[in-house]
């Protein structure tokens, strides 16, 4: 059975012009409740929560407060990271359509916790009116001294600035964000050290994705017991899900992390056509196959930032592949030479497909670019973007095997 | 005059600040819908940044720079999504039907068509953008009158 949302339970309230109303009802019992607490006491419930980071990197949320809180530098940030760039991602947008507050007064919360004197939210280029509605948000915050200098009474000083940056997917990644912030290229740093101990402008920061912040004013509301009754071990919470592709109702799905892939197709009206396979986690992600529809979607499983983009039997395996090859060679920052060979080699790969004679050397060298960008790469984008090509050419052989031939009926490539 | 009077002003708001370099550059583009050449001058001056540093963060990010302000930039997201709805497909017919080439200015200076890779409007796939507001690409020929009306 669904679940009843709990974090998309209202219609948007940007798009019905209710900002006002929202803002007047909204109850803040979670910032009131967390200025009563100590910050260790907010820490040790997110820790009882078992909130795990709905970026992708599944990080305990716990965990990376308290390594900034225990930092010797006294200035500290709070990063809300709404970039969200990673095709069929869209679930953010959503969420601060519908319910924008709670990850304002989570980034309060945060900073109340951690002691920062400074926070942003940095958002995707095309969420212009989710920016205007924040912007508006923050200023009535202000005026009811719920941010800014001594919120709420309590000798509190923090304010949030809300930034947008035009699309560059790598700047999703944490260490790229704050180069973003700080209005340089969106090239990500090496680790260590870490955003927790060197982060925007190399102070502590805590760097969260919306949906991560928006979990926190339930946990500290309701409870870390509560919240890590939801969902099975080692994946507590609500979690959401956008589903793409060939899918009757494309739209985002709230559910815990015990529903399946089937569970979430059937929510979204079945499969268009008959289904083939599915990147959970995106195109970085896992490939799901037809054996895989009652695997739940958990941490362990792969559910990663939760984008699931469905694709039905009338698709060709090597015309995906391409796609996501592509899109991860015109997304990396080019910054390393790991990276930025590597990526111009699997594009010159795919692009050569129809002048292959056979997949297995090909499935090889695919393998060795993905294995060496593992290794030496100076972030995750370029290993996990090469990650997908290789699990079709293993699954469906036979989609590639006819771009040997010259020409794909299927999907219409040809030389 | 005027434009560059704007421009200014948009600019002076972020003087000594290089860091909002993609503040500046996020507020042109709501204004004028990429980059006008006329900025960078401006932009070097208020930020203290140097015309290479300006160049290097406005290409990273694809920002579109142009000799003039264009009247409409439609943006065709073609990340895998949008892909698997024909996104290839309407960004040709759209440049077929307009007269346009991808990524490129039209002579006349007023129209930009430009293949992006995500508009995080997913759910909508083939994702399109006019001028920053979501459009149904649904029906094309409704969407080509639209960036006619938006270009008179």
């Amino acid at each position: 059975m669904r679940p009843a949302p709990v974090l998309i339970a209202s219609p948007s309230v940007i798009e019905a012009g209710l900002l006002r109303e929202y803002y007047l009802r909204y109850p803040f019992n979670a910032l009131h409740k967390a200025v009563s607490l100590s910050p260790v006491e907010i820490i040790a419930e997110l820790k009882a929560s078992g909130l795990r980071g709905r970026g992708g990197a599944a990080y305990p949320t716990g965990l990376k407060w308290e390594s900034v809180m225990q930092q010797p530098e006294p200035l500290r940030y709070v990063v809300a990271n709404g970039e969200e760039g990673e095709p069929g991602a869209f679930k953010d947008r959503v969420l601060l359509e519908r319910n924008p507050l709670a990850v304002i007064e989570a980034t309060i919360i945060a900073a109340y916790t951690v002691q920062a004197c400074a926070g942003y939210i940095y958002l995707n280029h095309s969420y212009r009116e989710i920016a205007q509605a924040l912007a508006q948000l923050l200023q009535w915050l202000r005026e009811d001294q719920r941010l800014g200098e001594n919120i709420l009474n309590r000798q509190f000083n923090f304010d949030i600035q809300v930034r947008r940056g035009r699309q560059r997917y790598i700047t999703g990644e944490e260490t790229a964000l704050f180069r973003a912030l700080e209005g340089r290229r969106a090239e990500p740093s090496s680790r260590p050290p870490y955003p927790t101990e060197q982060g925007l402008w190399h102070k502590p920061t805590v760097i969260n994705n919306i949906e991560t912040l928006s979990c926190v004013p339930l946990i500290i509301e309701k409870g870390g017991k509560w919240f890590g009754a939801l969902g099975p071990e080692g994946s507590h919470g609500p979690k959401l899900f956008c589903l793409t592709g060939d899918i009757q109702h494309p739209g985002v799905f709230e559910s815990t992390m015990d529903a399946s892939l089937r569970d979430l197709i059937e929510w979204a009206g079945g499969v268009a056509g008959t289904f083939k396979g599915a990147f959970v986690s995106g195109p970085s992600g896992r490939l799901f196959l037809p054996d895989d529809l009652d695997k739940p979607l958990t941490v362990q499983n792969g559910c990663g930032n939760g984008i699931v983009i469905v694709f039905n039997d009338t698709r060709c395996a090597a015309d995906l592949a391409r796609q996501v090859t592509d899109f991860f060679f015109a997304e990396h920052c080019g910054q390393c030479l790991p990276g930025r060979e590597s990526m111009k080699q699997a594009k010159s790969l795919m692009d050569n497909l129809e002048r292959q004679t056979s997949l297995a050397p090909m499935q090889k060298r695919y393998g060795e670019l993905h294995a060496l960008l593992q290794n030496s790469s100076k972030c995750g984008l370029c290993s996990s973007g090469t990650a997908m090509a290789p699990a079709l050419m293993h699954a469906f052989p036979e989609d590639f095997s006819r771009h040997f031939q010259g020409h794909c009926a299927v999907c219409g490539s040809g030389v | 005059m005027a434009m560059v009077q704007t421009l200014e002003q948009i600019i002076a708001v972020h003087a000594g600040k290089p860091d909002e370099l993609l503040v500046v550059a996020e507020e042109l583009m709501d204004r004028y819908r990429a980059i006008p050449v006329a900025a960078l001058v401006p932009m070097q001056q208020q930020l203290g940044l140097t015309a290479t540093e300006i160049q290097s963060v406005l290409s990273f990010y694809h920002y579109p720079v142009t000799d003039e302000p264009v009247k409409c930039h439609v943006e065709v997201c073609g990340a895998l999504s949008c892909h698997l709805k024909s996104a290839d497909e309407v960004l040709n017919r759209l440049c077929s039907a307009l007269g346009a080439s991808p990524g490129l200015v039209t002579e006349d200076g007023r129209l930009l068509i430009a293949r992006v890779e995500c508009l995080s409007d997913c759910e909508r796939a083939p994702a399109v953008h006019v001028n920053g507001q979501r459009v149904s690409a649904a029906d094309l020929d409704v969407l080509v009158k639209h960036i006619h009306e938006v270009l008179a």
